[in-house]
């Protein structure tokens, strides 16, 4: 089986399928391997699902930053924020910078968002920067 | 010992109306064999090779000697988000033959072809124009759009330069290379204003990407020659690459470089990762594909270009610049186009701005002077 196969399979989106087609080219190239061999390798390894292939794949092209992503998602995890508050990193963590986002629809939430930050400000905030 | 694959063009496209300037004639009677062929301008020639199957390849075949309408100084593009000293460029010719798969000028030229500007007079003008501006110190770099030495022993612009720069106080010169095309430097009077710098890289990167280039014991045997001749000396490691045996190679490299040069006449080493245009992917691919740099771990930066992902670049510097500093602590050590992020866990510092990292440049570019 193919990428172009194992996407339609999966039924991946038009850019996902770029997206995935990319990095098994660039893997292919990098390492030396059939593509059918790089896939059935991942194959191989249970994946199934799109999301799934596509974090495989990424861990495989892009080692450092799967790390580093698993990561930031662990210790975002870790301050059990509420899920009108959104942490995320620069694009690739270039910049040593996170955007806060908040949704609120009165004074009273807004108040009460604030001192949840207030509350992770001194307790894990640092495990976010890489 | 390697030396530079030297120029030879296959055609020599000359201006109407420039055959009779001095830099014309001189390289006509360089390649004396070579076929030459009199245009009205160099379009119509661009436009063939462009509809060729590789244009970037055939368009350094042909060497174009042109007159330059426009400024010959320039200033460097400004990048947001990226640190980058001030300084100007000479716009003495374009493109270079010497193949680094890497090489940037591939995406960044709409020109393919090798052209030299010929009008040489004009340039000097402008040049002393500038320069006699009151409070303004001008670090020129002759090596942004070509290799400032590779086509030398043809144009001998730096033979002309040198001695002109040794007449100013208020400009010094920094010429890039990566061959050893020196020899016909020695001898003039620089009077420390122009700084001979060398792009260097591991034996592994010089053989597998930087093709018709001097190897690194022939480029250092140069910068020897130079140092002995006085000249203030550069060297530029960049673009560094990451690949599994990068510590050990970029280790040796340090230590083989100043085992051959004294580090107290060092004018600066700068440190830059590999960075491309997006554009540059398809390119490698299609002209050198037995290159593997495109496939490591690059991402995309806020400037758009790609380079390696930030932990790794920081590593890398932080490594480089700890060797260097064994060597010696004095070493003025700068980073090419980084984040203040990338600066601060390498090097320890971030400069405050373009114009603060620009006037430790000035400031070190003057050191050197007599």
């Amino acid at each position: 089986m193919n990428i172009q196969q194992l996407c339609d399979q999966l039924r991946a989106t038009v850019s996902l399928r770029r997206e995935l087609a990319e990095m098994v080219r660039d893997l292919v190239k990098r390492d030396g391997m059939s593509e059918v061999e790089l896939l059935r390798h991942i194959e191989a390894e249970g994946v199934t699902e799109l999301e799934e292939l596509r974090q495989r794949l990424k861990k495989l092209r892009y080692p450092n930053l799967a790390v580093a992503e698993e990561k930031f998602a662990a210790a975002k995890k870790k301050l059990r924020l509420p899920e009108a508050i959104h942490l995320h990193p620069s694009p690739f963590f270039e910049k040593k910078e996170l955007k806060l986002e908040m949704k609120f629809h009165s004074p009273e939430e807004f108040r009460k968002l604030v001192d949840k930050l207030n509350e992770v400000a001194d307790n894990g905030v640092g495990d976010l920067f890489l | 010992m390697k030396t530079a694959v030297a120029y030879e063009p296959a055609e020599i496209l000359v201006e109407k109306g420039t055959e009779h300037f001095t830099m014309t004639r001189r390289i006509l009677e360089e390649y004396a064999a070579v076929l030459v062929r009199t245009i009205a301008d160099c379009d119509e020639a661009r436009l063939q090779v462009e509809a060729q199957k590789n244009p970037k390849t055939l368009g350094k075949q042909i060497l174009a000697l042109v007159r330059h309408k426009g400024k010959f100084l320039k200033p460097r593009a400004y990048v947001p988000h990226y640190l980058c000293y001030n300084y100007h460029y000479l716009y003495w010719g374009t493109n270079c033959h010497l193949e680094c798969t890497y090489c940037i000028l591939q995406a960044f030229l709409n020109n393919p072809l090798i052209t030299v500007f010929v009008n040489t007079n004009d340039m000097l003008r402008e040049l002393e124009e500038d320069f006699s501006q009151p409070d303004t110190f001008w670090r020129v770099s002759a090596g942004e759009v070509a290799d400032s030495l590779a086509l030398e022993p043809a144009t001998g612009l730096m033979q002309e330069l040198i001695p002109f720069f040794a007449r100013q106080n208020r400009a010094s010169l920094e010429l890039k290379t990566k061959t050893s095309l020196v020899d016909r430097l020695l001898q003039l009077e620089h009077r420390g204003r122009t700084i001979l710098s060398w792009s260097l890289n591991t034996p592994r990167v010089i053989s597998e990407e930087e093709l018709k280039t001097s190897d690194l014991d022939d480029r250092l045997a140069a910068a020897k020659r130079a140092q002995e001749a006085g000249y203030p000396v550069g060297f530029h490691f960049d673009p560094m690459v990451h690949y599994e045996e990068w510590e050990k190679d970029y280790r040796g490299l340090i230590q083989k470089v100043f085992s051959q040069i004294d580090p107290r006449h060092v004018a600066w080493v700068s440190l830059g990762g590999l960075r491309f245009l997006p554009d540059m992917k398809k390119i490698i691919e299609e002209r050198f594909p037995k290159s593997r740099l495109i496939y490591g771990e690059q991402i995309r930066g806020t400037d758009g270009k790609s380079r390696y992902f930030r932990p790794l670049r920081s590593e890398m510097f932080r490594k480089m610049a700890g060797w260097l500093r064994e060597i010696s602590p004095d070493f003025f050590i700068y980073l090419c186009m980084e984040t203040s992020e990338v600066w601060q866990e390498s090097l320890g510092w971030v400069p405050e701005s373009d114009a603060h990292l620009s006037s430790l440049m000035d400031a070190r570019a003057r050191r050197t002077w007599s």
